[in-house]
Order: structure tokens, then C-alpha cells, then sequence
């Protein structure tokens, strides 16, 4: 990936993972006043994907100074892009579940969902990962988010209001960013990569703008 | 933080945060309410109304005027922002498809 896709990749994970902190730190706060599960469960979810977000910026940042060709640089750069795709992963799979506890109510969905969606760990070298990501870890957020994105559709025909409309916009955008995250890999293009990084992007941007108008409440 | 209000266990259907909530903008639309007319508005028993009331007064997010024989409640400004507060929650956790 050249310098000006890696600067532009860690402009916008900087900027998606904030967001996503902004959101936790809502669900976190609203959670004191509601006390409810489903929030609890989001919360986590974003503060997993935030700090993810954020630890993706940082081995995109080391790839442009870190010297890989030693093994301290090569290690380093192993581990925050292990860290930051289990991290995320993590942080969709809680989101996911969250969604189906709120949408069902059911005991052991969460538990469910997780026997179905996470395979056996893959053997992982460090080889395998190209420029902090993998296929694997694509496809699986994938899964998770198209499950998000169904929720969120549900959620959205029950309520039609503006906010869950951004939501589902915001996790729509995330889903559509990773296919084309994936499709960059399977072509190893960085251009279609940073598209995706884009698309991602327009993502977070929706979900500020959730985090804006849910701020904005007019007097009932 | 304006406090917190557990409102996991609903009573007769509703959390008692959205009761507070209830009687909160009951109050505040009122300007100055009335018990009775808060009764109605709000949907509760006596029996209840009174709990919650007091519950409302020991959190000082209302006060009790008294004018003559007649009583009459207000929302304080603690109460205002507890308003503005709950209904930024139920707006964010409303796009969840949750309700308060």
C-alpha cells in the first residue's frame, strides 16, 4: 500500500474509532439510567471495535516506520494486527448478539450465535496477513455484520424513526465497506482497499450523525 | 449524571422511569399541577401517585407549593435536565428498538 493510502487509512480508522468510543461511551452512560442488557451488550460491542479501530491505525501507522525485516518490527506488526482482528471481530459478534437479545428475548441466543459463527481459530502466520488483515477475519465480520444489518432492518420496520434509519445505514455502510475490503484481498489491490476503508468510513459518519440527532431530542 | 433509576423491573407494563418520566412532563406541561390532575394525566392510582411523587420530591426533581388549602407541584430545574436526560436515552436506545 503506498503512503498516501496508508496516511488516509489511519486518518480514517483515528476518526471511525473515536466514533465508535462515542457510542459506547453513550450506551454506557444511558445504560446507568435504563439499565438494560441490550445497551450493556453495545456498549462493550463498540468499545471492542473502537479500541480496535484505533490499534488498526497504530500497525497502520508502524508499517510506514517499523523496519519488518527485523524480527522485532515483524513481531510487533503480528501482534497489533492479531489484536486488532480479534478485537473487532469481538466487537461485532457482542453487537450481534445484543441485537438478537433485543429483538427476541431469547435465553441462549447469544450462545447460539456464537457456536455458529465462530470457527475453529485457523492456523495464522504471520505471512498470511497482508497489510493488517486477512480473509478470514473479512468474511467473519461479514457474517456478523449482515446478521447486524438484519436486526437493524427489523428494528427499523417496527419503529421507522430517523435514528434507527442512521443505524441501519451506519451498519449497512460497515458491511458494504468489508465486502470490499474482501474483494481487495481476493484482486490484492490497495485502491479497492481503501475504497472500502471509504465506504467504512461513510459508515461511522452515519453513526455520528445517530449520536448527533439522539442529542437533539425535541421537546415531547 | 442526574441519578439513577432502575427501570429493569416494569410495573403493570410500565418502567418506572417511564412513570417518572410521565409524571414529570405532566408537571412541566401543568407549569404547576395539581395531584388530581396529574392522576389523570399520568395514569397511576392515588396510592401510587403519592409513592411516586414522594419518590420524585426525595430526588428534588419536583417541589410541592403549597397556596392555600390547595397543593400544588412543580418541576424543578434538576427536573428539567432529568427530563432532557431521559429523553435523549429513549431516543438513543429507541434506534436499538429498545424502549425505556
Amino acid at each position: 500500500m503506498s503512503g498516501a493510502f496508508t496516511a488516509g487509512d489511519v486518518i480514517l480508522n483515528l476518526f471511525s474509532g473515536a466514533v465508535a468510543l462515542l457510542v459506547s461511551y453513550y450506551a454506557y452512560k444511558y445504560n446507568r439510567l435504563v439499565s438494560n442488557n441490550v445497551l450493556r451488550f453495545i456498549g462493550l460491542g463498540f468499545t471492542a471495535l473502537g479500541v480496535g479501530l484505533l490499534v488498526e491505525a497504530m500497525t497502520a501507522l508502524s508499517v510506514a516506520f517499523l523496519d519488518h525485516t527485523r524480527a522485532t518490527g515483524a513481531t510487533l506488526l503480528l501482534a497489533s494486527t492479531l489484536a486488532y482482528l480479534v478485537l473487532q471481530i469481538l466487537g461485532y459478534l457482542v453487537i450481534a448478539i445484543g441485537y438478537t437479545v433485543g429483538a427476541f428475548s431469547a435465553g441462549n441466543s447469544g450462545a447460539t450465535v456464537l457456536a455458529l459463527l465462530v470457527p475453529n481459530s485457523p492456523p495464522v502466520r504471520y505471512y498470511f496477513l497482508r497489510v493488517g488483515d486477512n480473509v478470514v477475519a473479512s468474511f467473519i465480520m461479514i457474517v456478523l455484520l449482515a446478521f447486524v444489518v438484519f436486526q437493524g432492518l427489523l428494528i427499523y420496520r417496527t419503529h421507522r424513526n430517523r435514528l434507527s434509519l442512521f443505524v441501519l445505514a451506519g451498519f449497512s455502510f460497515i458491511l458494504l465497506g468489508y465486502v470490499v475490503t474482501l474483494g481487495s484481498l481476493l484482486i490484492l489491490s490497495p485502491a479497492v482497499y481503501f475504497v472500502g476503508d471509504l465506504i467504512r468510513f461513510g459508515g461511522f459518519l452515519a453513526m455520528l450523525m445517530f449520536l448527533v440527532g439522539s442529542g437533539k431530542v425535541e421537546p415531547t | 449524571m442526574l441519578g439513577v433509576v432502575k427501570s429493569s423491573q416494569p410495573e403493570r407494563g410500565r418502567s418506572r422511569l417511564k412513570i417518572y418520566l410521565d409524571i414529570l412532563l405532566t408537571i412541566d406541561k401543568a407549569q404547576r399541577a395539581r395531584p388530581t390532575h396529574i392522576l389523570y394525566q399520568a395514569n397511576l392510582s392515588y396510592d401510587r401517585l403519592t409513592k411516586y411523587l414522594g419518590e420524585l420530591r426525595e430526588r428534588s426533581l419536583i417541589s410541592e407549593i403549597a397556596d392555600g388549602d390547595a397543593k400544588y407541584f412543580e418541576v424543578t430545574k434538576k427536573g428539567k435536565e432529568f427530563i432532557k436526560e431521559v429523553e435523549r436515552a429513549q431516543a438513543f436506545v429507541g434506534a436499538f428498538g429498545l424502549d425505556i
